[in-house]
């Protein structure tokens, strides 16, 4: 029975080809999609680590061999972004943007097909399917114009990151005369001790294609755009699974660094882990630092994220075992709450219709349940014990420490507690604060939505108490690429290097603390509620100098003196490099077209060269 | 019975850093008064001003606004649980540096969500203010924690406490001096005392964050300041002054402490926001490095 990991890819495909037959009708498309995702979630269930399948696709005469390997990596990605992507998809059913489902569905095929494939031509061939498929997600945001102009600028990037692994793969290929990364990983570990400098250039082939996908500095220029231009509904998907696709990437080739002997080391990590340390940790404060001063919020998250997947490709360089543990768990803590939140997010945009934060505040009233799940979101992002964040960050500090690197862990330390400046900045403009009257119909989102609320407030609080669920496969993985997993003692605890936290423990700490917090406020003196204009403004009535809730409300040039502070590091900027390769293809492409007048002499003329060129080469062979 | 032995424990620690805590701002605004030339209100005026908030009438603006302030509190209180006071140490096991610093983060959140809930701006401003210099005692103070880390082989509290004993040469105050000056400076940050009290500066933003606060959100807002300073000031003493063989030692080295902060804040003027922020990342920060740097190498 393993040709079900055939299935996995061939269901959702047929899910597509059903829901774009039926894409005009928007429900009928979601609930195709929802219930393809469904479906697919009962395959994954019947697939086992260690299930192969190979099989030989004709090619116009030409045998390709595609083989399919679950590992425990694959199979922990597929859970993950299958059950995201299934919550999502339930979501999206009452939702209004204008997300494609059958599009979605295509990037659930890549990537199953991505997760359990063994070969390079189905690597490549699924990894171009998710890019050209997230590319045309992309365009149908709200805002047309910006949403088509996001989109073709992550085309431009996926182009270059799939000529990468294009040249990365037929190099391998011309090696050892097979497509198969399995043997072609072993082969590389054999021969890098002999030619070092040889497979750091293969793999950074591979490299580029997968930071580019996560986003990582310095390819990390087209994540803000897409994501804060792509449909609302789509971006959850965007940051949360599809980030993850380049770390896992990197994952499989970061064991090589294993073998690698004889390269100079740097605090005992080989100097290329040392420098893709320090790659994370700039992506990490970069992110945090932009982050600080966006008005769009879709923008803000955006930032947010890449600066996750810096905390992530920091952690999993290392190669230690609390490295690796740390990156892969924080891995799914970021797409658990980085879901969570860009759903949240979806919800608030759907109903107050804008994504500027200088234009929203006060809604807390108004949608409660969004409210309170905003607000666990951004406390497992901040990583808040005891809720879901909090235990990945712990180890990727201890593992960082552990390797002695001084400056890395305070930027890092800088970085989280920057994350708390911005969160608190989004969750003070969208929710608190002065209520606008433009919002005073505002309601809650539908039912469909507040269940997903629901589910996604309880999944944050549960992982964030029983980390134990999440280690252990956690540890098989890192178990399975050759390093020591760390010990689990049990469901509730995070075991560090240091020292524990057992995360019950402050589950109960916490609660009963508020228990006593709640009975010393009910028993004592009574309050009464008042309305927001109620405010002390000492002694003067604002509405008679003309002031409304929406001039009241304090959410523009949030941290000013940052600006300040941060001001010359805005000279810098490493988008310029990219638009200056575009100016100098440009310039290229009008140079070459001179050529192409479009004159029958000169096309002669070149047939007549071409044809010489050829007896020449023809005649020396 | 352990569960409701540990329950009776921790709640006598709470109610030990809520009456320390107030005691250490009674005696605090006592020696303040003297430095100014005044007479100065009794030490225990502060346990007087908390009766009196409860039980007074006041306003709401919410169930957030509720929440918030209740959760400013209780987040704290969770958390002086897990810090070694003296011979009570509840949790050995769990009373990792880096958890209680991000558990005392949930308190700040609840309570700049509480205050900001109100929808005054001048409690945004104060709590924009707070967000922003916590950035910059974060920094220095991460320095410090990674030389002890290192310095001591462990993360956790009750191991670093266990590391020093063996009278004054073995403190971690002789032997990473550079980090305690470090740390020191930090902490003036973190309690918010002048000159990095910007967040409530009451002449320029009406208090802050307790802008729109009355009775009993007023006194759980002094409550959460008494059980902040315990918290901050002990965990100071456990890094630095190797803990302490009883309450009544644990609660003098706290003192200690909080008396230079209280000096420094009677003395000095404040500083600008990004004038504090750009102070901590230069001095305190410089020997924070330095004290890392000795450590590693």
């Amino acid at each position: 029975m393993n040709s079900n990991l055939i299935w996995l890819v061939f269901t959702p495909l047929i899910g597509s080809a059903i829901a774009a037959i039926l894409y005009n009708y928007k429900f009928l498309d979601r609930l195709i999609t929802f219930s393809t995702f469904a479906i697919t979630l009962f395959l994954v269930f019947g697939t086992h680590v260690g299930q192969t399948y190979s099989m030989n696709l004709n090619f116009m005469g030409r045998m390709i061999p595609l083989s399919w390997n679950v590992t425990h990596l694959s199979i922990f990605m597929l859970y993950i972004s299958i059950v995201f992507g299934t919550i999502l998809t339930f979501y999206s059913l009452m939702d209004r943007s204008r997300m494609k489902g059958f599009l979605l569905l295509l990037i659930l095929a890549a990537n199953n097909w991505i997760f359990t494939t063994n070969d390079m031509v189905g690597f490549f061939f699924a990894w171009e399917l998710m890019g050209w498929a997230s590319i045309v997600s992309v365009l149908g945001g709200r805002k047309e114009r910006k949403s088509r102009h996001a989109a073709l600028y992550y085309a431009l990037m996926s182009i270059g990151g799939s000529y990468s692994m294009f040249f990365g793969l037929f190099t391998l290929w011309r090696l050892t005369g097979s497509f198969s990364i399995s043997s072609n990983l072993a082969y590389l570990s054999s021969i890098v001790g002999v030619h070092p400098w040889w497979v750091l250039g293969i793999v950074s082939l591979f490299f580029v294609t997968f930071m580019i996908k996560a986003g990582i500095f310095p390819f990390h220029t087209w994540v803000p755009m897409a994501y804060a231009y792509a449909p609302d509904t789509f971006t959850p998907f965007l940051s949360a699974v599809m980030s993850k696709y380049g770390i896992y990437g990197m994952l499989l080739f970061l064991p090589i660094s294993l073998m690698e002997k004889g390269m100079p080391t740097v605090f005992g990590l080989p100097w290329v882990n040392y420098i893709f340390v320090w790659i994370g940790v700039i992506t990490a404060v970069l992110g945090t630092v932009l982050a600080f001063f966006q008005d769009d919020v879709k923008k803000l998250f955006a930032y947010s994220s890449l600066s996750n997947l810096g905390y992530i490709v920091a952690a999993i360089s290392l190669f230690t075992s609390v490295g690796v543990t740390a990156g892969i768990y924080h891995a799914f803590n970021h797409l658990l709450f980085k879901g969570a939140l860009f759903i949240t997010l979806a919800a608030v945009i759907s109903r107050s219709g804008t994504s500027k934060l200088s234009e929203m505040g006060g809604l807390w009233k108004k949608m409660p349940v969004t409210f309170f799940t905003f607000f666990i979101g951004i406390a497992s992002a901040a990583g808040i014990p005891p809720f879901n964040g909090f235990g990945s960050k712990w180890l990727i500090y201890q593992s960082m420490i552990k390797q002695h690197l001084l400056f890395a862990t305070i930027l890092l330390f800088l970085a989280s507690t920057g994350a708390f400046l911005y969160l608190f900045k989004a969750f003070h403009s969208i929710f608190l604060g002065q209520l606008s009257h433009n919002y005073d119909n505002v309601k809650e989102v539908p039912v469909i939505g507040q269940i997903v609320e629901y589910l996604l407030m309880f999944a944050m609080i549960f992982f964030g108490i029983q980390p134990g669920y999440i280690l252990r496969p956690v540890g098989l993985i890192v178990k399975s690429v050759g390093l020591n997993p760390l010990a689990v003692m049990g469901n509730g605890y995070v075991t560090g290097m240091f020292s524990n936290v057992d995360m019950p423990l402050i589950g109960w700490s916490l609660a009963i603390s508020f228990v006593f917090g709640f009975i010393l406020f009910f028993i004592s003196a009574k309050h009464k509620y008042v309305s927001q204009e109620d405010n002390y403004t000492a002694g003067q009535i604002p509405q008679d100098w003309g002031l409304t809730p929406e001039t009241y409300q304090f959410s523009w040039k949030f941290y000013e003196p940052m600006e300040k502070l941060f001001a010359p590091f805005y000279r810098i900027k490493i988008d310029g490099f990219f638009r200056g390769l575009g100016d100098w293809t440009r310039i290229t492409g009008s140079a070459v077209k001179q050529v192409f007048v479009g004159n029958a002499q000169i096309y002669t003329l070149f047939a007549v060269v071409g044809l010489i060129i050829l007896v020449i080469a023809g005649w020396v062979a | 019975m352990m569960f409701f032995l540990k329950l009776i424990q921790s709640i006598g620690v709470g109610a030990l850093s809520i009456s320390v805590g107030l005691l250490f701002m009674g005696i605090g605004r006592k020696i303040t008064a003297r430095i100014h030339r005044r007479y100065g209100p009794p030490a225990i005026q502060n346990f007087i001003d908390v009766f009196k908030l409860f039980s007074k009438n006041s306003i709401s603006h919410g169930f957030a606004y509720d929440l918030g302030i209740i959760a400013g509190t209780s987040a704290l209180l969770a958390a002086v649980v897990f810090l070694p006071v003296g011979q009570i140490n509840l949790f050995p096991a769990n009373s990792s540096l880096i958890m209680i610093l991000y558990l005392m983060t949930m308190a700040y959140l609840g309570m700049a969500m509480g205050v900001s809930s109100s929808g005054n701006p001048n409690a945004t401003i104060g709590i924009s203010r707070a967000l922003t210099m916590m950035m910059g005692y974060k920094v220095p103070f991460a320095a410090v924690i990674f030389s002890v880390y290192i310095f001591a082989r462990t993360g956790s509290l009750t191991n670093i406490i266990a590391a020093q004993s063996g009278g004054l040469l073995n403190w971690n105050m002789i032997r990473l001096p550079f980090g305690f000056i470090a740390a020191e400076i930090a902490l003036q940050g973190m309690l918010g005392e002048k000159p990095f009290d910007m967040a409530i500066a009451p002449a320029e933003i009406a208090s802050g964050p307790m802008v729109e606060m009355s009775g009993k959100y007023l006194g759980f807002g002094m409550l959460q300041h008494a059980v902040g300073i315990f918290l901050e000031t002990g965990i100071m003493v456990n890094l630095f002054m190797g803990g302490a063989p009883n309450v009544w030692i644990f609660v003098i080295k706290q003192f200690e402490l909080f008396f230079i902060a209280l000096l420094v804040n009677a003395i000095l003027p404040r500083f600008r926001v990004e004038e504090g922020v750009s102070f901590m990342w230069k001095i305190p920060l410089l020997l924070g490095v330095i004290q890392a740097l000795i450590v590693v190498l």
